[in-house]
């Protein structure tokens, strides 16, 4: 049977987390609203961490803006 | 002076000042009048440099008649969202915390403008920390639109968008993390430039997001938001991560044709779906730039919730290092959306967000495949609906919140991540009579061309020439 995969940022981690990480504590509404507006985008960040590449880093950005900034047929800025 | 001065364009007033059709002071006290009158009701500024905009107005009239070298910007009057230093004035970034904060130097945007010889006239209402799409803030008071007062002028730049479409200024700066300059220029009905990531320094002005932010000008007109943002872009040797690229001519740029430039459209949106007048918006901007000759091809668009999420994570992230010691000291300040939003960066990983950072560079070259490999510029909704009104809004920090944020930044949002330049402009009215906006966006350093496609749409168009009823009352 295929088991459901558990959600990483409930409310007792995320009570937790600002508690042993952060040395502040929230309360309990404001833990359950922070781990239901977390839960999704972290969901959404590890489906797209599948395209990360061993060598991939922060600084490739910038070369892949001046690589492309003058591609194209319409140099208008030149 | 009547409110037909009001009425002028930037570059008109600033033409006018030159040839002393009036006097810098004359339109400076004009604005000044009528933003005392309109504040009550729409609120879009935090403090009024009264005497001090006098005072720069009478010395730019002097330098007028003395002969001096003038600037393009020279005697006109604008204002700021209130995060932007000015050495010795308050500037609050919209919150409880620095509403006492008086900076120790000039932020580079503001130098620029000054040597151009703007006349500053306050700082405008905002979301806190520049943060909140809506524009509300609990601190100063909620900002209001001017073609609505129910309604919400969009934000975080909720004053810039607000006071420029009322007729109050000529033009103001915003900041754009997520959307901030282009929401409110959509839903109040005004050109607003986000410029390529790095294109315009950062000094100097309160950050969210040091990954993201950008600086940026909403005006009436391309032609206006060409002027500014020339003024302010380019290299600043106090911010390294200003880009060194050379700054084009913009202005020049609003009068060339658009015959033969291709925009790519992608009919899903990027999978989020807009309301039925938006799409019909989107429609008729499209037969609107067929008339003049620009080329429509459909292209297909990365999925913009997945994007929105990485754009997300980075901005979290880097907000929450920039606030945390607030979020422990002064937690109970913040107001409880904008403590939600900041402080949840407190629980991403380091390898999540620096994940995010380092797929910036292949979503950036998938953009790239998937839409500057067929056409020259993507046209997309700026906001998928017309301005909402405060109540609708008003949703705290409950579970109702992402689902505001989505509908809100959903197509501007991922634009930030990619790092591109995206313009606003004004494509239209609601049936309730409120702007509509539609955003184009281009390759890196191409701001020139987005210039181009917004004046081109503005010389057969006429919704930037209309005005908010409530300026003319």
């Amino acid at each position: 049977m295929k088991q459901e995969k558990k959600t990483t940022y409930d409310r007792h981690f995320m009570e937790l987390l600002f508690a042993q990480l952060h040395d502040h504590s929230v309360n309990e509404a404001d833990a359950e609203g922070l781990s239901k507006m977390l839960e999704p985008i972290n969901r959404l960040a590890e489906q797209a961490s599948n395209g990360l590449n061993f060598d991939d880093e922060p600084a490739d950005f910038l070369r892949v803006m001046n690589e492309i900034k003058n591609t194209g047929n319409n140099k208008t800025d030149e | 002076m009547s409110d037909a001065i009001l009425e002028y364009s930037l570059t008109e007033v600033a033409a006018g000042i030159r040839k002393r059709e009036f006097s810098s002071e004359e339109v400076t006290r004009n604005c000044l009048e009528k933003i005392e009158e309109l504040q009550p009701k729409l609120n879009c500024f935090i403090s009024v440099y009264r005497e001090e905009a006098i005072k720069a107005a009478k010395y730019a009239d002097n330098a007028i008649a003395s002969g001096d070298e003038l600037g393009s910007l020279h005697g006109v009057p604008l204002a700021h969202k209130d995060m932007f230093y000015r050495r010795g004035f308050i500037s609050t970034g919209g919150s409880k915390i620095q509403r006492g904060f008086r900076p120790s130097y000039t932020a580079t945007v503001l130098h620029k403008l000054d040597a151009a010889g703007a006349i500053h006239v306050g700082g405008l209402n905002m979301s806190e920390f520049a943060s909140g799409p809506a524009g509300q803030n609990e601190h100063f008071g909620d900002c209001r639109n001017p073609w609505n007062i129910e309604c919400a002028p969009g934000g975080s730049s909720s004053g810039s968008g607000a006071a420029v479409a009322a007729r109050l200024v000529y033009g103001a700066l915003g900041s754009d993390t997520g959307g901030s300059v282009r929401i409110p220029s959509a839903l109040c009905g005004l050109v607003g430039m986000k410029g390529t990531q790095g294109r315009v320094s950062r000094r100097g002005g309160m950050p969210l997001s040091f990954s993201l932010d950008c600086f940026g000008p909403l005006a009436r007109t391309a032609l206006d938001c060409a002027r500014l943002f020339y003024t302010i872009a380019g290299e600043d040797k106090k911010d390294p991560t200003a880009g060194k690229e050379p700054v084009p001519d913009y202005e020049s740029m609003c009068s060339k044709e658009v015959k033969g430039v291709c925009i790519g459209i992608d009919p899903t949106f990027g999978g989020i779906k807009p309301s039925d007048e938006v799409s019909e918006m989107i429609k008729r901007t499209i037969k609107q730039y067929e008339s003049l000759g620009a080329k429509i091809i459909e292209i297909s668009l990365p999925d913009q919730d997945e994007l929105n999420a990485l754009s997300n994570v980075i901005t979290r992230s880097e907000a929450a290092t920039i606030h945390r010691k607030w979020l422990k000291e002064k937690r109970d300040d913040y107001s409880a959306q904008v403590r939600r939003r900041i402080e949840i960066g407190l629980g991403i990983s380091a390898t999540r967000y620096l994940e995010a950072l380092s797929l910036r560079s292949h979503h950036l070259q998938l953009y790239n495949n998937a839409a500057f490999s067929f056409c020259d510029v993507v046209l997309l909704p700026t906001v998928g609906e017309a301005a909402p009104t405060l109540s609708e809004i008003d949703v705290g920090d409950s579970d109702e919140l992402p689902q505001m944020l989505r509908r809100l930044t959903g197509y501007t949002r991922p634009i930030n991540y990619y790092g591109l330049p995206s313009i606003n402009v004004p494509g239209g009215f609601s049936s309730t009579g409120l702007p509509l906006g539609f955003q184009i966006i281009g390759r890196p350093y191409q701001e020139g061309q987005l210039f181009q496609m917004a004046a081109a749409f503005q010389h057969i168009t006429d919704y930037h020439k209309k005005s908010p009823a409530l300026s003319g009352e």
